[in-house]
């Protein structure tokens, strides 16, 4: 079971099965793929109900490893495939308080600013800005030219996206999620200084009027329509407009604080449910299937072609190599890849952190609680 | 043979004593594998203690309760329940009479009248939520498109930009698809009121209103209270509108219960406190239900 | 200065026909805006600030809604559950309420309440319970598990209407066909069901609308695609990158014709009907 990236995912993913239950005339693969919206909804149900798939993208590690329900990630793909993910994904999916790892990269995307050129044009500004305090420069230029009919900046707060707020501003002033040995530091002096900086920007009218309701979408739709400038956004951005000039430029950063952008990577993972999760048994032979088709959906031309489809990158270093003879101007994203970091995904109380994330975002961004607070707040339920 | 009659008597007497079970058992079979086994597993999962996955992994005594009760949004969440189920009862209730008494009337294109009203009711909540979550948007909105034109407004209206104004719009929304239920319901009621009582308060000289308030609303009651009862149920329970809308955002602040539990549930995986939350949400409602059949009957015994 | 009676009347009836033109608009405004939104494509659905009428008139957007997704197998699988569970309900329903209103039996408050307390419940709070109950008896993802949960949830309701109506209904009437050799069974279905049609047609009207509009159990319960009803299939166009909404909408529309169709046919016995349960019930 999978989840829905676009209304094509669903029939390329069939054509691969099809070919290879084509050359495996034993093997025969059910497919099922649901919208992100009701995934987790639905997994929830079947894992209860023992009626859990092989092979599940949609969620991660961490929602179900506590209960013994999922295979570590070399127990069941072949050395090759494991070989050939980059490193940097793969040491992401570290289980850190078991140390072992029980999900393998997927999809993946790189975020970055993205700026509408004509905006920048109108208003004369030549380069996308690096720091802060370029932000608010520019910030300031671009509300006063559209007397603030036009956005300069986007913030994203609501469910889907919050999280990004310790990503985007956090990770750029030094803070983050976690630090090295993995433990939670969300009210770190470092994350409320960010957030305290993007709710200033807020109050001085720099960006979208209502960060806690406004999705990523709202806001791919408003520098579409060259009502906003900037919006850090996903990689796959720039293909769902094809007619909206867009400049690419690195996640601003405090150089107060640090000397350099963060990039960011986000993967989606795949998980594989051991017979703890399902009513059946899991034979040998079947293993070896699945491993099987591992190999061959993972292969260069198959996973490529699929990453393109959907507008995202390959995790695997043949996949990139793949991607980058073919389209070079990805080759772009595959390079920041190498030096993203990620959410701690692999940490398994991850969704309270996301969640909360969100939450406290929508509580500053709504003004119920200044950044200190909510932080505070949320790093207390974290450590309980 | 006097005995043996009144044996096969006694007989068929038990016989037709339980027979009506016989004849209630498809029903019932139905109701409580279908119903009844979900409830009872909902009522277990409340005072269990439930991994992040979903599994039961033993007694949990009550502190999914206390959990819940413990989270600060909590108390938004059962205002805004409260709220969005009497102001929509109540409004729809007064609209939905109004609505009666008018196509109770005869005039022309009453018929069309009467199908248009049906419309709301005949689309699914999803398909409805769904178009005025289009309508109430900021920036692209059919509506601010409207009142643009029109030369109404100058800038766009954020109809959803605050928890409050947010609310507010999905009522609206709540009360559109709650009234034609209740106004056909209340058009039954109508309808099975005699002429006669009209006829002779004519004679008697009543005017309008007089027949409103002395005859049409209080043979209306029954009807009334069926509707209030039962749409009370359903918009208590009603989870599509605020689900689709503003799913609860910011933070919850819109959330009702059913969106809150949900959110407990599949957002953050907690079962057992989303399930305490079931309990608590069939505890309100059966608290209502009884109260107020208590409370109409003492005022039926009464007048 | 006093108002003549005819004055009144003219001032009544001035009142009446602006209630019911306000109304009728407020009504089918959302239905305007989904119709001509549904003929937009899709820059200028988002356009800032929107259009009214759209600029140019994208017929074929109701032709792509068939080949994006399988419509026609939303439309037979939406038919099929709300037809199935319609009578189902309806089925068990008849003679349930028909005890209710004429028998006399051990427990009958008990089970009354507990009917009532079925009302109370909705798909949505139970639904973890739900899918375990499906796995078990091995419905998930069948057209059948549908039909019989749906079916169950609107038993209730049904009867309830149902035993409301019996009552109204003279005993004599069954009592002398009984007398003539006639079978309590035999009885009900010629003599009291006919004369109960407004509201069995009520009952019907409520199942069926409930069926067919049916959203969360079914995004739960159906995983395969080719099972899915029209409401969860439409949900496909709220993708993960975009809400095709000039989509949405088409197939909204027309989702929402058939059963506008069947309301149309049976609006007068609906209205006849819900009296019985409503007042006496």
């Amino acid at each position: 079971m999978g989840a829905q990236y676009s209304d094509a995912t669903e029939a390329y993913i069939q054509s691969v099965i099809d070919d290879f239950e084509a050359e495996h005339t034993n093997v025969k693969i059910n497919l099922e793929i649901v919208g992100w919206d009701n995934i987790g909804t639905r997994i929830r149900s079947m894992v209860g109900a023992k009626q859990a798939p092989d092979l599940y993208n949609g969620g991660s590690a961490g929602e179900f490893v506590g209960d013994d329900l999922l295979y570590k990630a070399e127990d069941v793909i072949s050395p090759e495939l494991k070989a050939d993910f980059f490193q940097v994904f793969w040491n992401n999916n570290i289980d850190p308080d078991l140390d072992e790892v029980y999900q393998i990269p997927y999809v993946a995307s790189v975020r970055a600013l993205y700026y509408n050129k004509a905006i920048f044009e109108e208003v004369g500004i030549e380069e996308a800005p690096k720091t802060w305090k370029e932000v608010e420069e520019v910030s300031a230029k671009i509300k006063e030219h559209y007397n603030g009919d036009v956005y300069a900046w986007g913030v994203d707060a609501t469910l889907t996206e919050g999280q990004t707020l310790l990503a985007y501003y956090g990770w750029n002033n030094g803070g983050g999620f976690v630090d090295d040995a993995g433990n939670y530091i969300v009210n770190c002096e470092e994350n409320v200084e960010a957030l305290e900086w993007i709710y200033d920007m807020y109050q001085k009218g720099y960006t979208n009027e209502n960060p806690s309701i406004e999705t990523r979408d709202d806001m791919q739709k408003l520098v579409a329509a060259d009502k906003m400038a900037m919006l850090v956004t996903a990689n796959f951005f720039p293909a769902l407009y094809p007619e909206l000039e867009v400049g690419i430029a690195e996640i601003p950063y405090n150089d107060a604080r640090v000397s350099s952008s963060s990039s960011m990577a986000v993967q989606d993972a795949l998980i594989f449910f051991n017979e703890n999760a399902k009513a059946t048994k899991d034979t040998p032979e079947k293993m070896q299937a699945i491993q099987d088709f591992l190999d061959f959906f993972y292969s260069a031309e198959y996973y490529t072609d699929f990453m393109v489809q959907e507008g995202l990158l390959p995790a695997t270093l043949t996949g990139a190599e793949r991607l980058a003879k073919e389209n070079p101007e990805q080759a772009v994203y595959i390079d920041a890849l190498e030096g993203s970091k990620f959410y701690a995904r692999s940490k398994q109380d991850w969704q309270d952190c996301s969640t909360g994330v969100c939450e406290a975002g929508q509580k500053v961004f709504t003004g119920m609680q200044t950044p200190k607070e909510a932080l505070d707040e949320l790093q207390m339920t974290l450590e309980n | 043979m006097k005995t043996s009659t009144s044996v096969k008597k006694r007989k068929k007497g038990r016989l037709s004593r339980y027979e009506a079970y016989l004849w209630l058992a498809p029903c019932l079979v139905l109701v409580t594998i279908f119903v009844f086994v979900p409830v009872i597993e909902t009522f277990v999962l409340s005072v269990s203690e439930v991994s992040r996955a979903g599994l039961v992994k033993g007694f949990g005594g009550l502190r999914n309760f206390q959990f819940v009760l413990g989270q600060p949004v909590f108390g938004r969440v059962i205002l805004n329940t409260v709220v969005w189920t009497i102001v929509n009862v109540g409004v729809s209730m007064v609209l939905s009479i109004i609505t009666a008494l008018v196509l109770n009337e005869k005039f022309h294109g009453r018929k069309l009248a009467r199908t248009v009203l049906l419309l709301p009711w005949a689309t699914s909540q999803m398909i409805t939520a769904s178009a005025w979550k289009y309508i109430f948007d900021y920036q692209y909105g059919a509506l601010n498109a409207l009142l643009l034109k029109l030369g109404l407004i100058k800038t766009n209206i954020n109809f959803l930009g605050s928890a409050n104004s947010a609310f507010i719009c999905m009522i609206v929304v709540g009360i559109t698809v709650t009234i034609p239920f209740m106004t056909f319901t209340l058009l039954s009621g109508l309808q099975s009121i005699s002429t006669d009582f009209y006829e002779a308060a004519t004679i008697d000289g009543a005017n309008f209103w007089d027949k409103l308030f002395r005859i049409t609303l209080p043979l209306l009651k029954p009807a009334i209270n069926v509707t209030i009862v039962l749409n009370t149920i359903y918009v208590f329970n009603n989870f599509t509108i605020v689900f689709t809308i503003t799913n609860g955002a910011p933070a919850n602040q819109t959330s009702t219960m059913m969106v809150y539990l949900y959110y407990l549930a599949f957002k953050k995986g907690d079962y057992g406190a989303s399930a305490a939350i079931s309990v608590i949400g069939f505890v309100i409602l059966l608290a209502f239900a009884l109260l107020y059949m208590k409370y109409q009957m003492k005022e039926e015994t009464a007048s | 200065m006093r108002k003549t009676g005819k004055q009144k009347f003219y001032l009544g009836r001035i009142f009446l026909y602006l209630f019911v033109v306000l109304g009728v608009l407020y009504i089918l405004y959302p239905y305007f805006v989904m119709f001509v939104s549904s003929l937009k494509g899709m820059d200028e659905i988002f356009r800032i600030p929107g259009t009214i009428f759209p600029e140019k008139w994208v017929w074929t957007n109701y032709i792509d809604i068939w080949r994006d997704i399988p419509l026609a197998v939303y439309f037979k699988n939406s038919a099929i559950i709300a037809v199935g569970s319609t009578a189902l309900c309806i089925a068990c329903a008849i003679p349930a309420g028909y005890a209710l209103a004429r028998m006399q039996f051990p427990g009958k408050r008990f089970i009354m309440s507990a009917i009532v307390v079925t009302q109370m419940f909705s798909a949505v709070v139970l639904l973890v319970g739900i899918y375990k109950l499906m796995v078990t008896l091995h419905l998930q993802n069948t057209r059948t598990g549908l039909i019989l949960l749906i079916a169950a949830f609107n038993q209730a309701f049904a009867a309830w209407l149902l035993s409301g109506t019996f009552a109204t209904i003279s005993k004599e009437l069954e009592e002398a066909a009984m007398i003539d050799g006639c079978s309590r069974m035999k009885a009900l279905i010629r003599v009291i069901l006919p004369l109960a049609a407004p509201g069995i047609v009520t009952a019907v009207v409520f199942v069926f609308i409930h069926a067919w509009n049916e959203y969360t159990l079914t995004l739960v319960l159906i995983g395969d695609p080719m099972l899915k009803s029209l409401n969860v299939g439409i949900h496909a166009f709220f993708g993960y990158t975009n809400t095709e909404w000039w989509y949405v909408f088409a197939a909204s529309l027309l989702a929402t014709l058939p059963i506008l169709c069947f309301f149309q046919i049976l609006e007068k016995q609906l209205v006849g009907g819900l009296t019985a349960g409503g007042v006496k019930g």
